[in-house]
């Protein structure tokens, strides 16, 4: 056999190899799929307890009625509670996806076929149910704890029902009557009546509230060491009160920082974290400086299922610090504009539609803003919102137009440049600008928002060692000239534009 | 260069990757709709007409909820037509909301009142717990959660009848008002451990019987006392120690195979617990005859604690003296005799202590024989014998 016949017989067997052991994967993958579809009931346990855990309204037991029966203890109490708010998460799983999701673990059989009757039909719109708030003041509790009724005061439940588009988010506030049963070691609903509609007069309309945007010279603050997501985890009190005291003495007088969402606690902060922010406000007090928080940073779901965690966090913060002078503002949602490319502008648009009603219950007395990314998008909301704020990292010779139509847009609103400034990054990469460069930029916008009357906080105080491929992406380009905007070096030495800062303050 | 290049694909890199989708703009023409319902409440099961008017007529969605469960129809883009829901789409009573909603917008939003009908068959009782003692001071409780026949909370205000049979004579009827969804009546334990049933109606509607049982409490005035006394040491004989007939404090025989613990104290420390258990009121138990003069106090305790007096049992010695004989190659211990001539239990041990040395034997018909040579007994050493209580000091040269 000629050498050319091996090779090709080589060739052969090394293709007919290779589709055997695509043929291999291909029948160990069915083998596989087929294993884990057999396990369906498995399944639906699990996606109903992974979306359980995004269900996290507000719940409090009201004073127990006057004569309740039996006795009930801390342990009973916490598992009827639990088991009530699994029957809501239950019900709106099942009522969304048209299927039955962990009812029988629920409800009473007469009330899983009131409940299932409707996804049973062939209605395809999707409605979406959350409960938000659930108030239970306790009726009766039988001797041997068997049977319990209550009523579940101000439910408050916003809907919303999707076809080819959603409507907007509805809320209700009904007052439910509820007796639930220990059937075989389970807390269900066996009877459950909506009553009359609740008395929402609590939830007073609140008023614009009135804010100067010109007074504010401000920053956005990391410190150093510890950016972005290692902030909270890290914490360096002593680098935070230095830093502070460095801020006000460039004439800085507020101070712009980050609560994400994830890192700070989610639906349950904790103290920990709570005296954190604690010191930090008292902190920039110390030094005469005030404080902008801007909450729910880095992305977050949309999704109505996961507005009830949400919902809690804001309560948590809003409700703390509703009376503390040193906030300025809450800033409610750092660039949600950039989230229009990842999720639907409506699902984006709805949520922050309701932050703002839920801010505005929870604190009546700070102004609240939203930090849009682009110049373009800072009209969205802002009817409902005290003062509009944008960041602006472009040329300025294209901020004017752009200025004038978000102004006449809004009307009379004020207006925040909430962050600006550019990079010192002066390398390989393109973007790049010397600092005396960055030092020219800052000056220019800064005459520009004075002669607009605005205010602004530069992006940012620090040049950081790194800029986070989770935040920034993958390209080295973008993430390069991120380190670099800081007017103070990452070695603490300063920047021309501290200085021209420190003047324009002082001038002005 | 090779920089001003590189910028040249990073700028068409950039370029690529910032392309954005415009924004579509929808615009939607929106009909003006009017409702005329019959009435904004209606009885669970009934029909619910709601006559739809529309200028501008257009297809839309009608939703009815109250939160947890909800009802959809289509509404036609016609000028007029009637939306009809009926059992078992009404079954659930409740406040609900009705809205009309094309596309993006809610055009109407009105209540809708569902009520309850009137209770019926079965009612559900929870009855627990469900045995009590008779002692009053436990209690049970009956729950009424009465329902409609489609499964809802009957309206509070609505009375069921209760009704408590304590014994066969006395039957004791009540009303009791609805409130938050169920009605309860606090059971009282009987004096009499007898079972207890009770029942819920309403005119057309029953729950089942359900029962308490009614246990007696705990015994009181517990007296000890003993049967078959045999009063000598002997390790033979059993004394029966008993308990007069227990009743509780409404004189209740306590349950047949209640257990009692029977204590044994010698010199103020508990040297034996027997158990025993009830057979009509009564524990007994059997306690072996010691092996030497004792003064026993029994005691009887039930859950862990001492009921009634203690009862006292003495025991002589049953062998008045120890007879013996030592010859040349044996100490022969016998005949033993007790106090009626008998001679002592067979396999009583005799024990003698040389020294530090012991040995023992057991006695067959009064005899107890100890071989010289394997006890190696010199003569002037004191030997000390002892059998059922009894103590002598012996010598070889005696």
């Amino acid at each position: 056999m000629s050498s050319r016949s091996n090779i090709i017989l080589r060739i052969l067997a090394a293709i007919l190899l290779v589709c055997l052991l695509t043929l291999l994967l291909f029948i160990f993958s069915k083998v596989y799929a087929n294993f884990k579809g057999a396990s369906n009931v498995v399944n639906v346990y699990e996606k109903v307890s992974s979306e359980f855990d995004h269900h996290h309204p507000y719940f409090k037991w009201l004073p127990d009625g006057e004569n309740i029966g039996g006795n009930i203890n801390p342990f009973i109490r916490s598992d009827i509670q639990k088991a009530y708010l699994r029957s809501w998460a239950s019900a709106n799983l099942s009522i969304r996806d048209h299927k039955d999701l962990g009812l029988i673990e629920h409800y009473s059989e007469e009330m899983r076929t009131k409940i299932t009757q409707y996804f049973k039909g062939d209605y395809d719109s999707v409605i979406e149910n959350i409960d938000l708030n659930h108030e239970l003041e306790l009726h009766f509790i039988s001797f041997d704890k068997q049977v319990v009724s209550f009523t579940d005061h101000n439910v408050r439940t916003i809907q919303r029902i999707k076809n080819q588009v959603q409507t907007p988010i509805q809320e209700e506030v009904f007052d439910y009557k509820v007796v639930m049963t220990l059937d075989d070691g389970k807390w269900r609903i066996n009877k459950m009546l909506r009553t009359e509609e609740a008395d929402t007069s609590f939830y007073k309309k609140r008023k614009p509230i009135s804010f100067n945007a010109a007074d504010i010279r401000g920053v956005n603050y990391y410190p150093q060491k510890y950016p972005w997501r290692k902030f909270w985890s890290h914490f360096p009190k002593d680098t935070i009160e230095s830093d502070f005291k460095l801020i006000d003495s460039l004439g800085f007088n507020t101070i712009r920082f980050f609560i994400p969402f994830n890192e700070f606690g989610g639906p349950h902060i904790s103290e920990d974290n709570l005296l954190k922010l604690d010191f930090l406000i008292s902190t920039a007090k110390i030094h005469d400086l005030k404080v902008m928080p801007t909450l729910f940073d880095f992305p977050v779901g949309f999704e109505l299922l996961k507005y009830t965690g949400y919902d809690r966090h804001l309560k948590i913060i809003l409700e703390r610090y509703k009376d503390e002078e040193a906030i300025i503002a809450w800033d409610l949602k750092n660039e949600p504009d950039i989230d229009f490319e990842y999720h639907k502008k409506e699902d984006v648009l709805a949520w922050l539609d309701f932050m703002i009603k839920q801010a505005k219950r929870y604190d009546e007395n700070h102004p609240l803003t939203i930090g849009w990314a682009h110049i373009e998008n800072g009209s969205y909301l802002s009817e409902n919102l005290d003062f509009v704020s944008f960041h602006y990292y472009e040329e300025i010779d294209k901020l004017n137009d752009r200025f004038e139509v978000l102004q006449s847009a809004v009307g009379d609103k004020e207006i925040l440049v909430s962050e600006y400034g550019m990079t010192s990054y002066d390398g390989f990469y393109p973007g790049a600008h010397s600092e005396t460069e960055q030092s020219e930029y800052i000056v220019a916008l800064n005459n520009f928002m004075l002669e607009k009357g605005m205010g602004g906080m530069l992006w940012s105080f620090y040049d950081f060692d790194e800029a986070p491929s989770d935040i920034f992406g993958w390209k080295p380009w973008v993430k390069a000239t991120q380190k670099e905007f800081g007017i103070i070096n990452a070695d603490g030495s300063q920047k021309p534009s501290a200085t021209q800062i420190k003047n324009i303050f002082r001038n002005n | 260069m090779i920089k001003f290049r590189l910028h040249i694909i990073l700028f068409f890199v950039l370029l690529f990757s910032c392309g954005q989708e415009q924004d579509e703009i929808l615009v939607y023409d929106y009909p003006i709709i009017e409702l005329e319902l019959k009435s904004q409440t209606i009885l669970a099961g009934d029909k619910l007409s709601i006559k739809v008017i529309q200028q501008n007529p257009s297809s839309c969605d009608l939703v009815l909820s109250n939160g947890i469960i909800s009802l959809s129809r289509e509404i036609e883009g016609l000028q007029e037509q009637t939306i009809q829901f009926s059992s078992p789409e009404t079954n659930a009573a409740g406040t609900f909301t009705l809205r009309i909603i094309k596309h993006d917008s809610i055009l109407v939003q009105q209540g809708i009142k569902i009520l309850p009908l009137d209770i019926t068959d079965p009612i559900d009782i929870y009855v627990g717990p469900r045995t009590i003692n008779v002692d009053r001071k436990q209690e049970s409780m009956l729950v009424a959660v009465p329902q409609d026949k489609f499964g809802n909370a009957v309206a509070d205000g609505l009375e069921v009848k209760m009704a408590e049979n304590k014994s066969a004579t006395d039957i004791n009827q009540f009303y009791k008002e609805i409130e938050y969804s169920l009605a309860y009546y606090v059971i009282e334990a009987n004096q009499n451990a007898e079972d207890l049933f009770i029942g819920v109606s309403h005119p057309n509607a029953s729950s089942k019987k359900q029962k308490v049982i009614s246990i007696p409490s705990w015994p009181l005035d517990l007296y000890l006392s003993t049967e078959e006394h045999f009063a000598y040491a002997n390790n033979r004989n059993f004394v029966k120690v008993k308990t007069n007939k227990l009743r509780d404090e409404f004189g209740n025989a306590i349950p047949d195979g209640t257990m009692l613990n029977f204590h044994i104290f010698e010199n103020e420390k508990e040297t034996a617990k027997y158990n025993g258990i009830t057979i009509d009121g009564v524990a007994f138990v059997y306690l072996k005859n010691p092996y030497k003069a004792a003064n026993w106090y029994v005691r009887a305790s039930i859950g862990g604690r001492f009921i009634g007096e203690d009862i006292e049992i003495n025991f002589a010695n049953d062998l008045h003296e120890i007879v013996y004989t030592i010859n040349e190659k044996q100490i022969v211990i016998g005949p033993l005799r007790g106090q009626l001539g008998q001679y002592i239990s067979d396999g009583s041990k005799v024990n003698i202590e040389l020294m530090d040395r012991n040995y023992t034997v057991e006695t067959l018909l009064g005899m107890a024989v100890f071989e010289l040579e394997d006890i190696q007994w010199q003569k002037d050493t004191p030997a000390h014998l002892s059998v059922a209580g009894l103590q002598k000091v012996i010598y070889r040269n005696e």
